[in-house]
């Protein structure tokens, strides 16, 4: 291997062993490093280690994820040393990866950085890595968009701070930023994926978490919403330049958690008549009908499989009892596998690692598929004592085949629900002319069967994410550290409609071809000095350069010649958009850090930034950080307080700041279709001639980057020995000059106005708590406790602007002033001044007995997020058996449930099952004409749902918001392990078997599917279900070997 | 100690501080500001790039299409909706988000760009192009406040200058139509024009021809006023008429392509969502004269039988709209030669003409419409003549009514005929929201959200300006 150490006078040989502090069991994979070096190796299975120690360098550091990391300064004369490791209960006092992935003691940070190991992303199934955060993180709030496989995870650290711009963290793998791109998380089309779902968690070895300003403050202004930091795991050189390997596979089952409750009663009709073709199920009630097969009767037996439905007395009546079918026999139980293997090693001088995956994951819906491979090679040598290079390089292949959803005629959830329980969908989709069969004689919505037959949408994801450096140790004070990445992806669509499909009945082809490339450089000088014996400081100034570029070329085809044959020449009506965007940064930065005595701990952090979206004389900012870490239980005499064997304040400001979107400074024209309500449009290029329209969009020349402010208060505190651990952190933000597209009134002559407008308060408590009721070399039982609770307030929008609309179905949900972020916005009932419901008792009146919809202003109709959320973790093990799950409670936050809003106007949804003349019900309310209490009966029937205001589609939208608060049992484990000792010293040096479930119990309020659901993917229009595609429930048995 | 590590440390500063510097020189380049010039967008562009937007817009969304003339059909019974929002219309249910888009693009889009296209042409000097973007304004505006009442303009279109515009009265809005109207007569008689106009859909080109569309508007916008200014607004009608259109061919009309994204936008609609049907009404009205019209306006049922759903039932096995309105060639009419023979008829009737005269006009009128689509029937048009004979008075003003209702089929102007005369008499809806016929939209949510200056309180039953 590559030159080693060199062997001048001086050096010494270190060897010994780390154990378990608690077990006394052996301490396989312990880190240890020659501080302010590249040397260092790594424990082998049964704890040993050696190393050579240079000369004139003294300080050992160990390190463990989970334990509390060491630093030992060997005597001179000292060969041997074995050494003893606590757990670390909170990671209170381990190091972390911090900002620009510097790694950092836990306890010198002034602010609240959360890290989880790896193998918390390697028990439970998710596409999504990001679903295997929740419930585990004080101040993040994350929301699986759908059960799709493939679908893309919102991730909300500690509110938002931008009101319709990125309000995700970045992500960083190893110092670099990835992107997290996440395009069409849109109300119609399919569940789509956020980028940072490529990346194989088997790879990660921690995650940290960092989410206030000072713990982000030198990414600068892509990490203003918090930061994703992985790292990743190493080669380790282990005695002996073994090899080592580790594979794991997990097969899971999932189906569907919870589904909108469905009538089977009545069928497709109206006025409780039969009648064939009909939208509706206001028809008759099944259990007193039969079918008719006379021709007479029986007029469209292509589409009605069984016959006519009639009366059972009707003379043609085959005395056969009318059928209902349950749609949900159309959902499948998904099968999901999943395949890791790694292998890594290495010598005192170079080490490496490699890895490869294969993730397959079906979805409920027959024909949803996600597959991910990944590769990976990474590996590091140093070239001297002093000089290390490193690089990795990662290939990831994704995509899936997507199924159609949400406000969308060929939505799959959209056109099963709709459907009469007396029409067979499973009888077939197609007719023998090639037409469809569905419920509505070809028209209305597609047959479920055949969009997912029919309407494919495949993505098609390359990915190479790959970086190269070095470490130089100049001197015994002074580092460079290097570092470029580059993360390239092309990300592929094909999208097409059969002709005869209820979206595009002529048939369509959508085409698109993205790619992007974010190139990241940082340069990093450190320098460190002691003053006296107490007083160590270190500075650190660093270059940062950052450029993304963008292209994305899309085709559209309508009107297909030849069926079946989905390509672009095979249309009439063909269009192309493309779309570039480049950005590039530039940032200056410095960290200057001081402690005192290992006790107090002070960060001092400022960067400058230039950003090309802002305006020339306004594309340079500068923002600065503080935070200070007071560790005083070593203060005297609090360090001898037995029952408090660690305790730590913090405090910390930072300011951050965000650029501007691309090309905003001015007002450009552009061409587009022009598009009316119902999306029929005339395409330009249009009878040979180009179209020019001046931007709906209102650039300006006065942008100024926006400004976060963020004020930490914390405590760590451990008591009991190591028994109980509290990491309390109270947070305030304020967000100023937030950029924001300001919807104005389009008589302006725009849609919207770009511009530095809004401000945005947040305000919360964190707190984690750890816990060791049980700890003895069988038993041993941690619980952890993470509580999340924040107010935020949308405090300023633009000068007479109040609201903004960040998306709607049916309810709007915007900012508005006085009211928290991602807040709810639409029509109620008319009400007196009490806020009782009025009632319509004028005889005369259509909608008698009935309330009536107020369509005179919009109402506040609660807000998206939650009010608190506490999860509670708990690992129980016994031997080589242990026990583990995770209760999520989340309590508040509304959901439009906007399946249910309008399945009523359809008559199909289980709360219709009454609406015979004696189903009288009273609403509650008072009466409009004297106010007094309601007391007229009514059947709510058609007359309600379908012809009166009891549906989203003719009435308000207020009383389909629903609590969407709940208690679930996220994740539930069992794993058996067996250590190589236990294997006979096989070459197995690790066997873990494991069962796992996921949200195998749910508890809510919420009438529909899973509240944890978003029509909107990832975006930032948050809390909408309109036949979205159904959580899912399941449960994974894996294996993870270790050699 | 011993420092075996430090040695060539000087060699090794050096090369740190060269790395750094070639760094942070690069610094300055990476930060080029023509970086955030916009790759997509052109920055400025010529009045013939805009011109062909602003047509395709407006015959696309005000003169035909889904959003406004759609729900006037409707409401008048030409069709009834029996589905989604177009079942809503039918039962009088307007719900004000349904407003958003054809509000802010005539605004946004429409009204803008053709205010860039004047400004545009003002400073080129191009007075032919000017005149159209006027025309093509006042059309607009008048679609706009027919529907709405109120409706900003002297504030409007100001950007940044001015986000909130007031809402100008109709009454201010229909001189504000005639002011464009008559500037742009003015500027399209001027003889030279450099540039030309370019990219015209509608006329190619053609200045005579806009000429006579502005007057045919200025007839029409006249004659709106009918209620409100009683026999002056008809003889002003009738004073507009004589330099308006002379026949069929002078139609402004904008005629579609058969590709998918060329298409007539209700073709589109119905083949997208199929939620409309033809009203018993009207087909009632169609079949009970035998009208030839009856085979292009609508297609035949699943029977082979035309039918109409009766408003509100949502029948959908009705007949669905026909060829001249529903192919994807269908053209949209801004403003049509039939149109202003039945201005003419109801202004000749209505300042005491001669009724001989007014039935020679009606016939005329209702034959203009029959060559129009294609249906010339003299036998039928005898049968008329005999027909119509015997009328006089509120009759014959009821019977100009309806075959003017007839005539604009699915056009724009059936609506305002019918608010100004309460011809034909239509039977509501009688499991509407409310009681009557909508008298006019609501304004959208957004501007209720976004401009304090919309008036509230507005329901459908309110009525505009003219029409009280």
């Amino acid at each position: 291997m590559l030159m080693v150490v060199n062997s001048s006078n001086g050096q010494q040989l270190v060897s010994g062993k780390v154990i378990h502090a608690e077990t006394g069991q052996p301490l396989p994979g312990v880190n240890i490093l020659v501080e302010n070096t590249t040397i260092g190796t790594v424990t082998g299975t049964d704890g040993a280690y050696s190393l050579s120690l240079p000369a004139g360098f003294r300080r050992l550091i160990f390190s463990h994820m989970g334990m509390i990391t060491r630093e030992i300064s060997p005597g001179e004369d000292e060969a041997s040393l074995d050494i003893a490791m606590e757990p670390d209960l909170l990671m209170m006092e381990g190091v972390v990866i911090t900002a620009i992935g510097i790694p950092r003691e836990q306890k010198a940070l002034g602010y609240s950085v959360q890290e989880l190991p790896g193998a918390v992303f390697r028990q439970v199934h998710h596409d999504n890595f990001i679903n295997s955060l929740s419930g585990r993180l004080a101040g993040v709030n994350i929301v699986g968009s759908s059960g799709s496989a493939g679908a893309s995870s919102y991730i909300n650290i500690r509110g938002a701070t931008s009101i319709d711009g990125n309000n995700q963290p970045l992500f960083v793998v190893d110092g670099i930023p990835v992107s997290n791109y996440a395009g069409y998380q849109v109300v119609n089309g399919v569940d789509m994926s956020n980028r940072a779902m490529d990346l194989n968690p088997d790879d990660f070895a921690a995650v940290s978490v960092l989410k206030g300003g000072a713990a982000t403050a030198l990414y600068g202004l892509r990490a203003a919403n918090g930061a994703i930091v992985i790292t990743t795991k190493k080669g380790k050189h282990t005695p002996g330049d073994k090899i080592s390997a580790s594979f794991r596979t997990a097969l899971s089952f999932e189906r569907a958690s919870r589904l909108p409750p469905l009538q089977d009663r009545y069928g497709q009709g109206i006025f409780g008549s039969w009648g064939s073709g009909m939208p509706v199920s206001w028809g008759p009630r099944l259990d007193t009908c039969s079918y008719s097969v006379q021709p007479e009767d029986w007029q469209f037996p292509r589409y009605d499989a069984d016959g006519a439905v009639v009366g059972m007395n009707h003379p043609n009546a085959t005395g056969e009892p009318a059928r209902s079918y349950d749609p949900y026999e159309f959902l499948q139980t998904a099968l999901s596998q999943q395949y890791a293997i790694d292998l890594s090693g290495g010598s005192e001088a170079a080490s490496f690692i490699t890895s490869a995956s294969y993730n397959r994951s079906e979805g409920i819906i027959p024909g949803n598929l996600w597959k991910r491979v990944t590769f990976r090679l990474a590996g590091d040598a140093s070239l001297s004592a002093s000089f290390k290079i490193f690089g990795s390089a990662n290939y990831i292949h994704s995509g899936g085949q997507r199924m159609q959803k949400g406000s969308n005629t060929s939505a799959v959830m959209l056109g099963l629900l709709r459907t009469p329980a007396s029409f067979n969908n499973a009888a077939g989709y197609e007719l023998p002319d090639g037409s469809q069969r569905n419920y509505r004689h070809g028209s209305g919505y597609d047959n479920p069967y055949w969009s997912v037959e029919k309407n494919q949408f495949t993505d098609d994801v390359d990915r190479l994410i790959g970086y190269a450096g070095f470490n130089w140790f100049i001197t015994r004070w002074l580092t460079l550290d290097y570092r470029i990445g580059i993360d390239y992806f092309t990300e592929d669509w094909k999208n097409y409609f059969a002709k005869g499909s209820a979206e595009n009945p002529d048939g369509s082809v959508w085409l698109r071809d993205y790619q992007q490339r974010d190139i990241n450089s940082d340069l990093m000088l450190r320098a460190e000095h002691k003053f006296g014996e107490k007083w160590t400081t270190s500075l650190m100034l660093g270059h940062h350069l950052f450029e993304t570029y963008a292209h994305e070329l899309s085709g559209t085809a309508n009107g297909l010649a030849l069926p079946g044959f989905y390509h672009l020449v095979n249309a009439s009506d063909i269009a192309a958009t493309e779309y570039i965007t480049r950005v590039r940064r530039a940032a200056y930065f410095g960290i200057l850090e001081a402690d005192y005595d290992r006790m107090i701990f002070l960060t001092l952090t400022g960067r400058n930034e230039w950003s090309t979206t802002l305006p020339a004389n306004a594309n340079s900012f500068f923002y600065p950080s503080a935070s200070v870490s007071w560790i005083f239980t070593e203060l005297e005499p609090l360090n001898r307080l037995s029952f408090l064997s660690y305790g730590k304040l913090r405090f910390s400001y930072a300011q951050t700041a965000s650029d501007a979107l691309p090309y905003l400074t001015r007002t450009g024209f552009t061409s587009y279709p022009v598009t009316d309500r119902y999306s029929t449009r005339l395409n330009f290029p249009l009878l040979g001639q180009t179209g020019f329209t001046l931007s709906n969009t209102l650039g300006s020349e006065d942008l100024r980057p926006e400004k976060t402010n963020t004020w930490e208060i914390g405590t760590d505190l451990r008591w009991f020995g190591n028994r109980l651990g509290i990491d309390f952190t109270w947070f305030s933000r304020k967000s100023q000059d937030i950029l924001l597209q300001v919807q104005v009134s389009g008589t302006a002559g725009y849609y919207t106005r770009y511009m530095n407008a809004g401000e945005m308060t947040s305000e919360g408590i964190e707190l984690a708590l750890g816990l060791k009721p049980v700890s003895s070399t069988a038993w041993l039982w941690d619980a952890f406790f993470s509580f999340t609770r924040i107010n935020n307030e949308v405090t300023r929008l633009a000068p007479g602007i109040d609201a903004i609309a960040l998306g709607y179905v049916g309810s709007i949900l915007a900012a508005r002033e006085g009211y928290p972020y991602q807040s709810f916005f639409g029509y109620d009932w008319k009400r007196d001044k009490e806020g009782n419901v009025l009632i319509d008792d004028d005889p005369g009146s259509p909608s008698y007995g009935f309330p009536m919809g107020d369509y005179d202003s919009l109402v506040y109709e609660g807000k998206f997020n939650p009010d608190w959320i506490l999860g509670w973790s708990n690992s129980i093990s016994w031997k080589n058996l242990s026990f583990s799950f995770l209760l999520d409670l989340k309590v508040g936050g509304k959901v439009f449930n906007g399946t249910r809003g309008s399945l009523y106007y359809f008559g199909s949804h289980a709360d219709q099952e009454s609406r015979e003349p004696d189903d009288l019900v009273v609403f509650e309310g008072v009466k409009q004409s004297d106010g007094s209490p309601n007391d007229i009966e009514v059947v709510m029937g058609a007359n309600w749902y379908f012809f009166g205001e009891g549906s989203t589609f003719t009435g308000p939208d207020a009383p389909y918001i629903e609590d969407a608060g709940w208690l679930r049992l996220r994740e539930i484990t069992l794993s058996y392990r067996l250590e190589r000792e236990q294997l006979g010293n096989s070459r197995i040096g690790l066997l873990n078997l494991f069962i796992t479930g996921r949200n195998l119990l749910l508890f809510t309020p919420y009438s529909g599917i899973d509240p944890e659901t978003s029509l909107f993917g990832s975006s930032n229009v948050q809390g909408f279900d309109y036949y979205n595609m159904p959580g899912t429930k399941g449960i994974t048995i894996g294996l993870e070997m270790m050699f | 100690m011993k420092r075996n590590i430090n040695t060539g440390n000087k060699l090794r500063m050096v090369l740190v501080m060269v790395i750094s510097a070639m760094l942070f020189h690069s610094c300055e380049k990476w930060i080029d500001p023509d970086i955030n010039q916009n790759p997509n967008q052109p920055a400025d562009v010529t009045m013939e790039a805009l011109l062909p937007f602003i047509e395709a817009g407006m015959a696309f969304r005000l003169a035909g299409g889904n959003e406004v003339v759609n729900v006037q059909a409707v409401w008048l019974q030409q069709f009834d909706g029996v589905d989604r929002q177009s079942l809503a219309f039918a039962n009088y249910v307007y719900n004000p988000l349904e407003a958003f888009y054809i509000w802010t693009d005539s605004y946004a889009e429409m009204l803008m760009d053709s205010r860039i296209l004047r400004e545009k042409a003002a400073q080129l000097g191009s007075p032919h192009n000017h005149g159209v973007a006027g025309i093509l304004s006042a059309f607009a505006l008048g679609q706009l406040t027919d529907a709405w009442g109120d409706i900003p303009w002297s504030e409007a279109l100001q950007g940044a200058g001015n986000p909130q515009p007031v809402f100008d009265s109709q009454e201010s809005i229909y001189l504000a139509i005639h002011e464009l109207l008559d500037h742009a007569i003015d500027s399209l008689a001027k003889e030279q024009d450099p540039y030309g106009i370019k990219g015209d859909y509608i006329y190619s080109g053609d200045p005579q021809k806009w000429i006579r569309a502005a007057h045919a508007f200025k007839a029409r916008y006249f004659l709106h006023l009918s209620k409100r200014k009683g026999s002056q607004a008809y003889l002003d009608a009738l004073d507009a008429i004589p330099d308006a259109f002379t026949d069929n061919h002078d139609d402004m009309q904008f005629n579609y392509g058969t590709g998918q994204g060329e298409s007539n936008p209700l073709y589109q609609f119905m083949r997208d969502r199929n939620d409309v049907r033809m009203g018993a009404y009207f087909i009632d009205l169609l079949k009970n004269t035998e009208d030839p019209r009856l085979a292009v306006y609508a297609y035949p049922d699943g029977q082979g039988n035309y039918t109409g759903s009766v408003a509100g039932q949502a029948n959908d096995q009705a007949s669905t709209p026909g060829p001249a309105v529903a192919s994807p060639e269908s053209p949209s009419y801004f403003i049509t030669y039939a149109e202003l023979l039945f201005i003419r008829a109801e202004a000749l009737l209505k300042t005491g003409g001669d009724e001989a005269q007014v039935k020679i006009a009606l016939e005329e009128a209702v034959a203009a419409s029959l060559e129009k689509l294609g249906v010339n029937d003299p036998e039928w048009l005898s049968g008329y003549r005999g027909k119509i004979a015997g009328m006089t008075g509120e009759t014959l003003f009821a019977e100009i009514m309806t075959q003017k209702y007839i005539a604009t089929f699915y056009q724009p102007e059936t609506y305002h005929s019918w608010r100004r005369t309460a011809y034909p008499v239509i039977p509501p809806n009688p499991n509407g929201l409310i009681g009557e016929i909508p008298r006019r939209f609501l304004y959208p949510t957004s501007e209720q959200v976004y401009n304090p200056n919309v008036p509230t309180g507005i329901s459908l039953t309110d009525r505009v300006w003219w029409d009280e």
